[in-house]
């Protein structure tokens, strides 16, 4: 997810944590440059576990607009400097 | 216009409670004079059809104008399935953000709005994609629940109501109902935020909503 050659570009933690029947990831923890949009980490998501639909919580809560920044939900909601990103196959917290 | 600009710009809220529900009231009440004319791709008769001049609520979102809208164009669309969408000076409007909030943020005034509906070509890029009024209501119940996790801590507040609560709670909503509303409100306890969890920048829809829930306490 991180390779990127060009200028240093800002990144923050995401920590990406499965629950319910969802598939986990050999390696949870990520550095997302700021400027990605959230929908990036879903694109990721079902590449990587090769799933056809996934759903994203932050916090165990809600979930956050596809077209916000990275950045932005990382200075709003992050935990200890992670952004924590909750994923599953079917909807977990409505 | 004026007076609805003073009342949602008032941010001093000690000063809230003496003047009472009064504000409260008005900017509830408060609706945008919205002017939608039909994008010129999609009329397929001579004449045109006029443009519909409705009142939209500001505590509300377009899409709950899209029936009505309908209507008034479907006899002038070109064959097709009917996917509503709205666009100002170019720019699609998106539909999960209040249109008080989508007014004062892009209009600059002006009065009435003059908006340009759609019903082809969804811009599946710009704007999420809805289907119909389900997908207003949960997406309405998101950002509650975000606005809960904000003024809370967690979003329990929202995820403990009854599905029967939250279908009350929503229709206040599409109704303009505020007292209805804050009662049901105060039954989540939302009323009593924790200050010191309001982050100092928030994404834009969360930002909308929880504007609205300080203006209206």
């Amino acid at each position: 997810m991180a390779t990127s050659p060009a200028p240093p570009v800002e990144k923050v933690v995401v920590l990406l944590k499965a629950t319910g029947d969802a598939p986990i990831l050999k390696q949870s923890k990520f550095k997302v440059s700021k400027s990605e949009k959230f929908v990036f980490i879903s694109e990721f998501l079902r590449k990587n576990l090769k799933l056809e639909q996934v759903f994203m919580y932050l916090n165990s809560s809600f979930s956050p607009a596809l077209n916000e920044r990275i950045g932005t939900l990382h200075e709003a909601y992050n935990v200890d400097g992670k952004l924590v990103v909750n994923y599953s196959t079917t909807p977990a917290w409505g | 216009g004026d007076a609805r600009a003073a009342s949602y710009r008032r941010t001093d809220t000690k000063k809230g409670n003496d003047m009472g529900s009064g504000i409260q009231d008005e900017h509830w009440r408060g609706a945008i004079s919205l002017k939608l004319e039909l994008h010129a791709d999609e009329v397929t008769t001579v004449p045109p059809p006029e443009p519909l001049f409705i009142l939209a609520p500001r505590l509300g979102y377009l899409p709950q104008v899209s029936k009505q809208a309908l209507q008034q164009f479907k006899g002038f669309l070109p064959p097709g399935i009917d996917e509503p969408w709205f666009e100002y000076k170019g720019v699609p409007l998106k539909w999960q953000i209040p249109t008080g909030a989508l007014y004062d943020l892009l209009s600059d005034g002006e009065y009435p709005w003059c908006l340009t509906i759609h019903f082809r070509a969804y811009p599946k890029d710009a704007l999420q994609p809805i289907s119909g009024d389900e997908t207003l209501q949960a997406s309405y119940l998101n950002s509650l629940k975000e606005a809960a996790y904000v003024l809370t801590g967690n979003s329990s507040a929202v995820m403990s109501l009854t599905t029967k609560s939250q279908q009350e709670l929503w229709q206040n909503v599409l109704d303009g109902q505020h007292s209805d509303f804050f009662q049901n409100m105060e039954k989540m306890e939302l009323m009593k935020p924790v200050v010191r969890l309001i982050p100092a920048r928030a994404p834009l829809n969360l930002l909308a909503l929880t504007f609205y829930f300080f203006l209206s306490s």
